[in-house]
């Protein structure tokens, strides 16, 4: 789980997968009256080093502007010293740190807490992970990462010159998750509507929207599917993508427009878009950024999009 | 409080009609804020020496901008249960800048600014003011003045707009407005010391956590500044 190019060695799947990593689901409580409630993840979607969900509280008392949120988990590695030395990514001498990274977008906020250390001769290493976050804090979803970091370079020998050597540079991500707090966690902004008449589905965009700093939400944009609609039925939503042609096409053919549109209002800002700089957090150009660094969609013309969408979705659904 | 969120077309609307008829028609639970709001805002004129003719000269904007941000954030947060979800929720900025105190958004920046009505979410101007000092707050109201009293408007811009990828560090941002404020104001001005800082910021945060680094927060920001040293 590498996060990025870098010109020092990173963890590479090859030394995540010697070091022996393991983790579990996370454990979610909240306080309400002096008393733990624990809370439940619904509809997991992964494994527990990589998944998302959303959180229920079965009382129906938690709500994140009243109750906060307390998230506990355990990790362990199995094989630490294999990231020290010269096949690792460390020094051998070194200091790696294990902290947790916690993000919540929506509310405009980002932490890290530092859980513990790992040093050469640590063979199994086992850490309790926890944080709490305050009624009132987070909103949309709290993305969380376990990361490895250098805590401290040690001395490196003329061998181990190509380490990182600052202290607080991340060198990997050990698992991550997603927490929708609020909404149905759904990725893309689709609602259903019921106009006689009309065209079985529209896409809203707003034209007076700014991409590099208004949100990719249903404010700007939205995947409009009319139940009144005859061949609504024909879509079914509520089974899987892979079942449903018909609503593959439609959610294809909406995305390309989403595209083509943000492309048109971006004007001379849609390089810079591309090249990941320049908006807002949660903005429409970062969901179109997404789109075509990590997705992989070609937005070299209207055909090579449109036929990358669908490959997309063939391959992924 | 229960707060109120503006969709956008229905901000641009109620702007429209308020650059008509100039008509405020709050909801009946903000006819207090609206008073707490006119009242700080009056105080803070009076406390700059100057009438809402004069907010636009010399550097009478940033002092309002800083009086009145102080005690729109503290009274926000204490009377009516503003917190940070709520100031991340655009709408609810949107009602408050275009139907409980247009007038105040107005004498600030004229009527010929949308942007700081309803436009751009990350330049609405009280939403602005209250990151502004939730990004600064030394713990109290008096602490944070005086480590923003020789800042500009500028420093509001360069702070609140880069949120960066995921959010904002609070300790971090709240760690570089106390080292700005140990820095010469007149070396500030010239250098530019506080964007460059803040852009290097940006650039090292893609691959390391200033918390994590030796010597923290502290020890990172004091490191940004000694980079322009050499």
């Amino acid at each position: 789980m590498s996060e990025s190019f870098s010109s020092y060695p990173m963890l590479t799947d090859d030394i995540y997968h010697a070091i022996g990593y393991v983790t579990e689901y996370p454990e979610c409580t909240y306080t309400d009256n002096y008393e733990e409630f624990p809370l439940i993840i619904d509809g997991i979607n992964g494994s527990a080093s990589s998944f998302n969900g959303k959180i229920r509280d079965s009382r129906c008392a938690w709500y994140p502007d009243t109750r906060n949120l307390k998230v506990t988990k355990k990790c362990r590695l199995t094989s630490a010293y294999i990231l020290f030395g010269l096949n690792g990514i460390a020094s051998s001498n070194a200091t790696l740190g294990v902290a947790l990274r916690w993000i919540s977008s929506k509310s405009d906020e980002r932490g890290i807490i530092p859980i513990g250390a790992l040093v050469r001769t640590d063979s199994t290493k086992e850490f309790q992970i926890e944080a709490v976050f305050d009624k009132g804090t987070l909103k949309g979803s709290l993305k969380l990462q376990t990361v490895l970091y250098l805590k401290d370079p040690g001395k490196a020998t003329p061998a181990e010159s190509h380490f990182a050597h600052q202290s607080g540079v991340i060198l990997g991500i050990l698992d991550q998750a997603e927490l929708f707090i609020d909404g149905n966690g759904s990725i893309f902004p689709i609602v259903t509507i019921d106009e006689p008449g009309k065209s079985l589905w529209q896409v809203y965009y707003n034209e007076s929207c700014d991409p590099l700093q208004d949100g990719f939400d249903s404010e700007n944009v939205e995947i409009r599917l009319n139940r009144a609609h005859p061949n609504f039925d024909a879509l079914r939503i509520d089974a899987s993508i892979s079942e449903s042609p018909l609503f593959l096409e439609v959610i294809s053919s909406a995305l390309m427009v989403i595209v083509e549109s943000a492309k048109e209002s971006l004007g001379e800002d849609w390089n810079t878009t591309l090249s990941g700089d320049g908006y807002q957090s949660g903005s429409i150009a970062e969901a179109i950024n997404y789109f075509v660094t990590r997705l992989q969609w070609d937005v070299s013309s209207p055909v090579n999009l449109a036929q990358s969408i669908k490959d997309f979705f063939e391959k992924n659904s | 409080m229960d707060w109120i969120e503006l969709k956008k077309d229905s901000a641009q609307a109620a702007f429209d009609e308020y650059f008509i008829n100039r008509k405020i028609d709050p909801a009946p639970q903000f006819a207090e804020l609206r008073n707490d709001l006119c009242m700080l805002f009056d105080n803070a004129l009076s406390d700059i020496g100057i009438t809402s003719e004069e907010i636009s000269q010399k550097n009478n904007s940033y002092q309002l901008d800083l009086l009145f941000g102080i005690k729109l954030y503290s009274t926000l947060n204490e009377k009516y249960g503003m917190n940070v979800r709520y100031a991340a929720t655009d709408g609810i900025w949107r009602y408050i800048s275009v139907c409980v105190v247009p007038d105040l958004v107005e004498k600030r920046y004229g009527l010929e600014h949308p942007d700081r009505f309803w436009k751009k979410p990350k330049r609405l101007w009280l939403r602005v003011l209250w990151w502004y000092i939730y990004l600064s707050w030394q713990g109290s109201e008096e602490e944070t003045y005086n480590v923003l009293k020789d800042n500009s408007t500028d420093e509001i811009l360069q702070l609140v707009d880069r949120c960066g990828r995921g959010g904002y560090r609070v300790d971090l941002c709240r760690t570089l407005m106390r080292k700005n404020s140990e820095l010469d104001p007149g070396e500030r001005r010239k250098n530019q010391i506080f964007r460059k800082m803040l852009v290097l910021n940006t650039a090292r945060v893609q691959v390391l956590e200033p918390e994590l680094s030796s010597g923290g927060n502290k020890g990172y920001v004091d490191s940004l500044y000694e980079y322009f040293q050499k």
